[in-house]
């Protein structure tokens, strides 16, 4: 029993707020810790954290102030102060911060570091910068979101083969993923290595069958390698085939890559209506407001002053 | 003992006497037991890992004495072996070791079950936990209350939302508060999972490295059906007909044209199943401890995520975090920040197919017609919070976990809380369809009584057949052959003991469209006899004697020990037979006695009267000990002085019981070499199995056994979907007990088993009621393990595999 308040000491001196609850809560519970605590600077932090993630910012920059001031040597300090200047707008702050942080985190933490560094260099448009840390990112992990950002920059200047060379080795390393798939698709149709993009698509096939989403990735392809009837006998069978599928299962998705085979076979009034459909049910959907601007670039010249 | 739930007993009996007989040189190599990852058709990932590097072994086969089958892995201390060319749905017996010896023995709680071929709609469970991982007592209590109350009727799937390893996620957390906390269920449950924030302190999505991803191994290449992900951060998988799609809230990104969204899209897009249900941890709706309008992971998993799945017919959501149990009504669209339930909920109603009626969506995977958000939170840490979201039906501030069962065109969610009791459940069906109400699974029917059978109807169907199985479904007796559909019938019992009885409603007219209880309910025809009483003769040896375990085999020769009626024993002048009183004490004195059987048993307990400790062996298997905690080997002295005469009581194992010869064999032990007295006798009393194949009477005059079921006496001893050892079968029951918060003006649901012919063991009085039953816990268990219901799986798959899609 003696021994019992020095181990709920411990626990509080060890342990962070554990996120057990939300922020507001967390805030409390380390209000009360600082108070009981308050040499512990690890906590000041914390709590920054958690009212930056309330976007109580003035507040989370004091703790921070408080922090370099009594201990410059805490590692979380610029990271978190980092993230605070992101939020309050101040890209170079925020740079320098997560610069600072690089310079003294142990390996193990810099790939999500520079990815975040990575990110601000991005919005302060040092494009080289910027993919220097999404490639070194990538090369210390394999989260695919690194990678496609790094050959986002490279197809951003137009450096197919850089970007190619990228996505290509990312497939083999992300186990097929999609999005790598589909970013190498892209990157192929640029540099027109047609019979190499439709290599990929069709190995999207479960069985012996392509789903209409594929079909019409395949027919668009084709269009472009200007193998126009070969597109249009694609498409056809893809408009046949989610014609099936929205029998079966006649949900928005289907509905919305219905609309975009018949754009593709030239139909946009009928590409429209299922569009009209789709924003009644699911305006909130991401990619309707940009296919809404292709159908009626489409319609226009018939249809103005109708959409 | 006492404070335990019988489960644990169970699962720690049997643990013990697996350690003590099984497996005495070899178990302290294990740091993590065998769990099963990456199920597909063909394929199952066996994990394990040891305390020192070996490679690593896996034997496989259909019987758990014959597993002809090898697979290998290289050398290392965690083992990860792929078993492949394996059958889709069928169950196949495992043991792990090295190239030179076994870590686990084949047997029937070891097994593994490959996913049936998608599409198929197999009726299937999954068990729900999420934010489990403290390795407090609170865990323990969920686990226990979900074992007990599904009994026989284990998940084959085990989802968990996140937090599995408080605080920090360390590797030391996972073995102790997940692997260690769910060892009997993760050797035959293929567990899935999602990253925790917990988690996410010391393992990296980015990185796909830490405790976590060490941990698991997910699909990224779309092994398991689905598109590839490229990562195990956030993967998909088929089974039967319903698609999982697992996302990653905490640490990749929630952007609308990140990869994971843009990855999910296209999943959702290609799936061609006809449920679709997806989980991650940081929930989209919640009031407890966390709050879904103010945390910015919640709110870009609202904003972002829900829209494509909503528009690709997400029909479940599932999430933790939030420690809490809150289940929506049928909503959709309900998207900004912060919530509000105005022209977003498609159902005000309960969802119960014997309260409002199930939530009725198109068939396919129609967009926006409608979506129930369950949050799952409350599986171990302790709960918090306002409970007062405007989408919930129900917000629940106790501890449970939730079970899955869906079964052709129904899914069915039921909330299991930690004291056992029922407190949520909803039923959701697409197109025309029934759901049974009750009997759904762990009643137990009173046989000769009158108890309703009682479903819903989801489109018009005007009269419809009754069926009963008294073996799970193996064969099937026609209650009523057409009958006008008003949703419920009295259905006399018939006189048939029967733990896996099963009621199957179906339109007369179409065949296919039909539902089944989600779980075998309770027959009890027999009653409980005493086999053995107090004062009844029992060799025993007194003489100090070392016999190591062969004396607890009917084989061994006792002709030479002496015999004397009870009570046995020295020092209080109330024995009638007197033992030898040597000075020092000797540890332990033994007795024997052999029963004979014409049955299979159903039940048993044992009143014990000790003085010291006693262990009491069943056929060699260790089934009961008090005080015995020094070890059960003759040199053990009792590890602590019992009162005078001690009397214990306890319902065991029955799985060691056999028809024929059975050998009792007790060991009675001293606290010390000076103890002035001991004490031995022993009641035991048995429930048999009464026509253990048959089923009941047709159109609702019971009685009439039927020359049903194929399950007979005497076979291998494979159970169907659960096997003794960790499972307690108590019946679990489909009532519903209202003593929740209700959201949004509704009030729970409130208890709807009122028939006195049941016993709803899932309200409170139902579970004081289980716990004092002559019916054991361990009764299903034993029952199938007896019967060799080995039998009812090869029948119930071929009748699933064959079943048409409704």
């Amino acid at each position: 029993m003696k021994c019992w308040p020095l181990v709920l000491l411990g626990m509080v001196v060890t342990l962070p707020a554990t996120a057990h609850e939300g922020p507001d809560a967390q805030i409390r519970k380390l209000n009360q810790e600082i108070t009981a605590h308050p040499n512990l600077i690890q906590l000041r932090v914390e709590r920054a954290a958690n009212y930056r993630r309330q976007g109580h910012l003035s507040e989370a920059m004091l703790d921070l102030i408080y922090v370099r001031d009594h201990d410059p040597s805490l590692v979380g300090l610029y990271t978190e102060r980092a993230r605070t200047r992101l939020a309050l707008g101040n890209l170079i702050g925020a740079e320098q911060d997560f610069s600072e942080a690089l310079r003294r985190q142990g390996q193990q933490s810099w790939a999500k570091t520079l990815a975040e560094r990575a990110q601000v260099r991005t919005q302060l448009g040092t494009w080289e910068l910027a993919q220097a840390d999404f490639v070194r990112a990538w090369e210390l992990s394999s989260k695919p979101e690194w990678l496609l950002r790094a050959g986002e920059i490279d197809e951003r200047f137009q450096r197919w083969g850089k970007a190619s060379v990228r996505y290509q080795h990312g497939l083999k390393k992300l186990h097929g993923a999609l999005t790598v798939r589909l970013a190498l698709i892209r990157v192929l149709r640029k540099q027109k290595s047609f019979s190499q993009a439709k290599a990929l698509v069709g190995e999207l096939k479960q069985g012996n069958n392509l789903h209409p989403k594929w079909q019409l990735l395949l027919g668009e392809i084709n269009n472009e390698a200007g193998e126009h009837h070969a597109a249009r006998k694609q498409w056809q069978q893809a408009l046949s085939d989610i014609n099936q599928l929205l029998k079966k299962r006649p949900n928005t998705l289907h509905r919305l890559l219905r609309a975009r085979i018949l754009l593709a076979l030239g139909q946009p009034k009928a590409a429209w209506q299922d569009v009209e459909q789709v924003a009644k049910a699911a305006p909130n959907l991401p990619e309707l407001p940009e296919l809404q601007a292709q159908i009626r670039h489409r319609l226009v010249p018939t249809t103005k002053g109708t959409l | 003992m006492k404070s335990f739930p019988r489960s644990f007993h169970l699962v720690g009996l049997l643990a013990l006497a697996s350690a003590s007989y099984s497996l005495p040189s070899f178990a302290q190599n294990l740091v993590r037991h065998p769990y099963l990852q990456m199920g597909t058709p063909s394929s199952v990932t066996v994990v394990w890992t040891t305390d020192t590097a070996s490679e690593g072994v896996v034997h496989v086969g259909d019987d758990p004495n014959n597993l002809s089958q090898t697979f290998n892995s290289p050398s290392g201390t965690q083992h990860e072996v792929k078993v492949t060319g394996l059958t889709p749905g069928k169950r196949y017996y495992y043991s792990v070791g090295t190239n030179s010896k076994m870590l686990t023995v084949g047997d029937s709680d070891h097994y593994l079950t490959t996913s049936p071929t998608p599409a198929v709609p197999m009726k299937f469970r999954a068990w729900i936990v999420g934010d489990s991982g403290t390795g407090g007592t609170g865990q323990a209590d969920v686990r226990d209350a979900m074992l007990n109350h599904v009994g026989l009727y284990q998940p084959q799937l085990f989802l968990h939302m996140g937090d599995m390893a408080y605080n920090s996620g360390t590797t030391s957390e996972f073995s102790a508060n997940f692997f260690g906390a769910y060892t009997g269920i993760l050797r035959h449950t293929m567990t899935w999972a999602t990253l925790g924030n917990h988690e996410g302190s010391n393992s990296d999505s980015g990185t796909q490295t830490g405790p976590y991803y060490t941990a698991y191994v997910l699909p990224k290449a779309g092994e398991a059906g689905g598109v590839p992900s490229g990562t195990e951060a956030y993967y998909s998988f088929d089974y039967a007909n319903t698609h999982f799609i697992v996302l990653d809230s905490h640490d990749s990104s929630r952007a609308v044209n990140g990869p994971m969204l843009t990855w999910m899209k296209s999943d959702l897009e290609t799936t061609s199943q006809e449920w679709i249900v997806a989980f991650w941890h940081h929930p989209p709706y919640t009031k407890g401890s966390h709050n879904s309008d103010t945390e910015s992971q919640l709110v870009e998993m609202r904003e972002n995520a829900l829209p494509i799945l909503e528009a690709g017919g997400v029909d479940l959501v599932l999430g933790g975090h939030s420690h809490i149990y809150e289940r929506s009504f049928l909503v959709d669209g309900a998207y900004n920040t912060p919530t509000t339930a105005a022209g977003h909920i498609k159902d005000p109603g309960d969802g119960k197919p014997d309260g409002q009626g199930p939530y009725v969506k198109a068939v396919g995977n129609q967009a926006h017609n409608g979506t129930v958000y369950i949050v799952a939170g409350h599986g171990g840490a302790g709960v918090s919070g306002n409970a007062n979201h405007p989408l919930m039906y129900l917000s629940e501030l106790a501890q449970g976990s939730c079970i899955l069962d869906i079964q052709g065109n129904r899914l069915a969610i039921r909330n299991i809380r930690k004291d056992g009791v029922i407190s949520d459940r909803f039923t959701m069906v697409k197109g025309t369809g029934l759901a049974i109400a009750s009997p759904d699974g762990g009643e137990t029917l009173s046989a000769g009584a009158t108890v309703p059978i009682t479903w819903a109807t989801v489109g018009t169907i005007a009269n419809v057949k009754l069926e009963f199985s008294a073996n799970d479904g193996g064969t099937w007796q026609t209650i009523a052959a057409s009958i006008p559909n008003q949703g419920n019938y009295n259905w006399q019992v018939p006189s048939v003991d029967t733990n896996t009885g099963l009621i199957r409603v179906s339109d007369a007219s179409t065949p296919t469209v039909f539902d089944e209880s989600n779980a075998g309910f309770k027959i009890a025809a027999s009653q409980p006899e005493k086999v053995i009483s107090f004062g009844d003769d029992w060799k025993y040896d007194d003489q100090g004697v070392d016999h190591g375990t062969a004396w607890l085999q009917s084989t061994f020769d006792d002709g030479a020990w002496k015999e004397g009626p009870g009570q046995l024993g020295y020092g209080d002048g109330d024995e009638a037979t007197v033992l030898f009183n040597p000075s020092p004490n000797y540890p332990s004195v033994y007795f024997r006695k052999q029963i004979v059987l014409d049955k299979a048993v159903s039940a048993a307990s044992l009143n014990v009267l000790h003085d010291d400790g006693v262990v009491v062996w069943i056929n060699g298997t260790q089934v009961f000990s008090r005080y015995a905690d020094n070890g059960v080997d003759y040199g053990s002295f009792a590890s602590q002085t019992s009162a005078d005469n001690e009397l214990s009581s306890s319902d065991i194992d029955t799985t060691p019981f056999l028809v024929g010869a059975n050998q009792i064999a007790v060991m009675v032990k001293q606290s010390d070499g000076s103890s002035s007295d001991t004490s031995f006798d022993l009641e035991l009393t048995l429930t048999k199995i009464n026509n253990p194949g048959g089923s009941g009477g047709s159109s609702g005059s019971g009685g009439s056994a039927g020359a049903g079921g194929s399950a007979s006496a005497g076979s291998s001893g494979q159970s169907t979907m659960g096997t003794a050892g960790n499972i307690s079968a108590g019946a679990g029951g489909s009532a519903t007990a209202g003593s929740s918060t209700a959201a949004g003006g509704n009030t729970a649901g409130t208890g709807s088993d009122s028939n006195p012919a049941t016993t709803p063991a899932s309200d409170d009085g139902g579970c004081s009621c289980r716990m004092s039953s002559p019916i054991n816990t361990a009764s299903a268990a034993g029952l199938v393990g007896l019967l060799a219901l080995g039998h009812l799986t090869r029948a119930r798959s071929r009748r699933r595999r064959s079943k048409p899609q409704n």
